[in-house]
């Protein structure tokens, strides 16, 4: 969705209700799949419904005051309500969620999704291995591979979201490959 | 090393696309979603007219006093 700014910036400076409804509605029906990943890859499936709900109305709610000028300072704003929405449903079940996902739950899940001869075996092979490398990471190293390479965050968001220099990130997702590799061959 | 490396990201990466396909395939985007959403705009957007008329000043008291009658000779 190449136009998410050219809306935003629209439903900022749009007070009629009516025109704010129809911006929205194109906005979020565009937005609202990579949404769901995010919030599906950071709580159980159980409560992604709710999680995702509570992300979209607080998007929704605080859509006329983001300042951001880009797409990915959109982005970034969406999966930081997304974050503090799955923290409040961590917060009230006091789950640990590292445990949300496990690896192993993985290609059991994407395989359920496909009919059997979708996934090709070179594909399949690739997979496995993915899944062998989180597997082999140590928690912290599963979270940061987790999120940079699965969900698709760039260093800066995590950076951010972890209280870091952007520099240690990089270095640290990268030095977290190196070690799964190394302990699968 | 720094090609491997390349390859296990890649491989990552595949895994991410294809648990959004699975994700996407499995809960598409629904309706009552959407809906949440736009009932979020209109009550924010409540809020904001509220907002605004409790902004205007209130009419001025002494315009709209009436003139007081004169007091009665004592």
């Amino acid at each position: 969705m190449d136009d998410i700014m050219k809306l935003i910036r629209t439903y900022r400076v749009t007070a009629a209700l009516d025109q704010r409804l129809r911006l929205a509605d194109t906005l979020f029906r565009g937005i609202a799949a990579e949404i769901r990943f995010f919030v599906f890859s950071t709580v159980p499936q159980e409560a992604g419904d709710d999680v995702l709900q509570e992300t979209l109305k607080a998007i929704a709610a605080g859509l006329g005051r983001f300042e951001g000028d880009t797409k990915s300072e959109f982005w970034a704003w969406c999966y930081r309500i997304a974050r503090n929405k799955s923290s409040d449903h961590f917060r009230r079940r006091e789950a640990d969620r590292l445990h949300s996902v496990s690896p192993d739950e993985l290609l059991k899940m994407i395989e359920s999704g496909q009919p059997r001869t979708a996934i090709p075996a070179q594909e399949k092979l690739d997979l496995e291995y993915a899944v062998q490398l989180l597997r082999k990471a140590n928690p912290e190293c599963y979270e940061f591979l987790w999120k940079h390479y699965v969900v698709g965050l760039a260093y800066g968001e995590i950076a951010s979201e972890h209280n870091l220099q952007y520099d240690n990130v990089r270095m640290k997702i990268s030095r977290c490959l190196r070690e799964a590799q190394s302990l699968i061959s | 090393m720094a090609d491997q490396s390349t390859e296990a990201a890649a491989k990552l990466e595949k895994l991410g696309a294809r648990l959004r396909q699975t994700v996407a395939a499995q809960h598409p985007t629904e309706e009552k979603d959407i809906q949440i959403a736009l009932g979020a705009v209109k009550e924010q957007w409540e809020k904001e007219q509220e907002a605004q008329r409790q902004k205007k000043p209130a009419p001025s008291k002494t315009q709209e006093r009436e003139p007081e009658p004169p007091e009665a000779d004592r």
